[in-house]
C-alpha cells in the first residue's frame, strides 16, 4: 500500500469516526426551560408543539411586548394577587400546567384576551376565552355553557336528605353554589398580556362571581409579555 | 369588584385600539408531530420515558417490560396527544397480551 493510499484510508477512517461522534452527541438544548428541562410538548389544535426557549443567544426581545411605557390607565401595572383566595404563578407551574393538568384533561389554559389579541399569537395549548364572556350580562346564557364545558354540573334542587345532610354539615358544601356544582370543575389557568394587562384578572373576577371556586383557578401575571421575554415559543393560532 | 358596562366599553375600546400597535408574533415551533429527523424522535421519546418514570413508576416499571414495537407506539399516541390516563391503561393491555 503506498503512502498516499495510506494517507487516503486514514482521512475516511477519521471522518467516519467524526460524524459517528457528531451522531452520538445528545442534542440538548443550550438555554433550557429550567434545570434539567430542556423542553417539553404541548398540543395545541390537535398539533404536537415543542415548547422551548430560543437558543440563539444574541436574541433581544423587539416589538410591541419590549415596550416599557404603556398609557396607564388602562395599561397599569396589576397587583401581584387578584383576589387573596386565587394563586398567581409563573413560568415553571405553567410547564408543569402543561405537563400534566392539560394532557390528563384536569386543566384548561385560558388566553382571556379578546380574540383580536389572540390571532396575533398565543401561548402554545390556551383555549381563547375572552374576559367579556364572564363580565357581560348579555353573555350569561354562553356562560352557563362554558361553565359546564369547564366540568360545572348545573343544581337541581336539593332532596330532603341531602338538605339534612348539608345542614348538619355531614356533607362537602365546598364546590356547591346555589346554581353549580364544582366539584369535578377543571383548573383553570387564565392569562393576558402581563403585569400590565387587566383582561385575565377581569375574567378572574367574573368567574368567581359566577362561583367558580377560587382554588380551581390559577393567574399567570406574566402572560404574554413575561413569556416573549424568556424567548419562549408562540403559535399563530389557526382558527 | 363590580364590573361597570360604561367602565367596560370604555376598556374595550381602549385595548382594541391598542392592538393595532402590536405585530404578530413570531411563531416559534419544531418538531411538529410527525414531523422531525429520526435523532430528534429518540430524543422525545427518552423524553417520554423520563416524564413516565417520574410521574407514574408503576406504568413505567410495565412500559420497560414492553417489546421495542409496542413502546413506539404508545410514544406515538403520547405524541398525537392521548391522555395519559389512557396511555397507562394501553401500557397494561399491551404488557397482558
Amino acid at each position: 500500500m503506498t503512502v498516499k493510499r495510506k494517507r487516503y484510508i486514514t482521512r475516511v477512517a477519521m471522518f467516519i469516526a467524526a460524524i459517528c461522534l457528531l451522531m452520538a452527541m445528545p442534542v440538548t438544548a443550550e438555554v433550557a426551560l429550567y434545570d434539567g428541562k430542556p423542553y417539553l410538548h404541548v398540543i395545541h389544535e390537535g398539533r404536537s408543539i415543542k415548547v422551548q426557549r430560543i437558543q440563539d443567544p444574541g436574541y433581544e426581545l423587539k416589538g410591541y411586548f419590549a415596550k416599557t411605557a404603556r398609557k396607564c390607565p388602562p395599561f397599569c401595572i396589576q397587583p401581584i394577587t387578584v383576589d387573596p383566595a386565587v394563586k398567581t404563578i409563573g413560568e415553571i407551574e405553567i410547564f408543569n400546567f402543561m405537563e400534566n393538568d392539560l394532557r390528563e384533561g384536569t386543566g384548561i389554559l385560558i388566553d382571556a384576551r379578546t380574540p383580536s389579541w389572540h390571532k396575533k399569537g398565543t401561548i402554545p395549548g390556551s383555549v381563547n376565552y375572552p374576559f367579556t364572556l364572564f363580565t357581560q350580562d348579555e353573555n350569561a346564557e354562553r356562560r352557563d355553557a362554558i361553565l359546564r364545558d369547564f366540568g360545572a354540573k348545573p343544581r337541581q334542587q336539593p332532596g330532603l336528605i341531602e338538605k339534612t345532610m348539608q345542614e348538619l354539615g355531614l356533607s362537602d358544601n365546598r364546590y356547591l353554589t346555589d346554581r353549580w356544582d364544582f366539584t369535578n370543575a377543571k383548573t383553570l389557568v387564565l392569562w393576558c398580556n402581563g403585569p400590565s394587562c387587566g383582561q385575565s384578572p377581569r375574567a378572574i373576577r367574573g368567574l368567581l362571581m359566577a362561583g367558580y371556586p377560587a382554588d380551581k383557578i390559577l393567574y399567570y401575571r406574566g402572560g404574554m409579555q413575561m413569556w416573549q421575554l424568556w424567548g419562549l415559543t408562540t403559535v399563530i393560532p389557526e382558527s | 369588584m363590580p364590573v361597570h358596562a360604561a367602565d367596560e366599553e370604555d376598556y374595550l375600546s381602549q385595548i382594541t385600539a391598542e392592538v393595532e400597535k402590536v405585530d404578530a408574533v413570531t411563531e416559534y415551533t419544531a418538531n411538529e408531530s410527525g414531523s422531525g429527523d429520526s435523532r430528534a424522535y429518540l430524543e422525545n421519546k427518552t423524553d417520554f420515558e423520563k416524564l413516565l418514570e417520574e410521574n407514574y413508576h408503576g406504568s413505567y416499571v410495565f412500559y420497560r417490560k414492553l417489546p421495542e414495537r409496542a413502546q413506539l407506539e404508545i410514544f406515538d399516541d403520547y405524541r398525537d396527544g392521548q391522555e395519559i390516563s389512557v396511555l397507562r391503561e394501553k401500557i397494561i393491555d399491551r404488557y397482558m397480551q
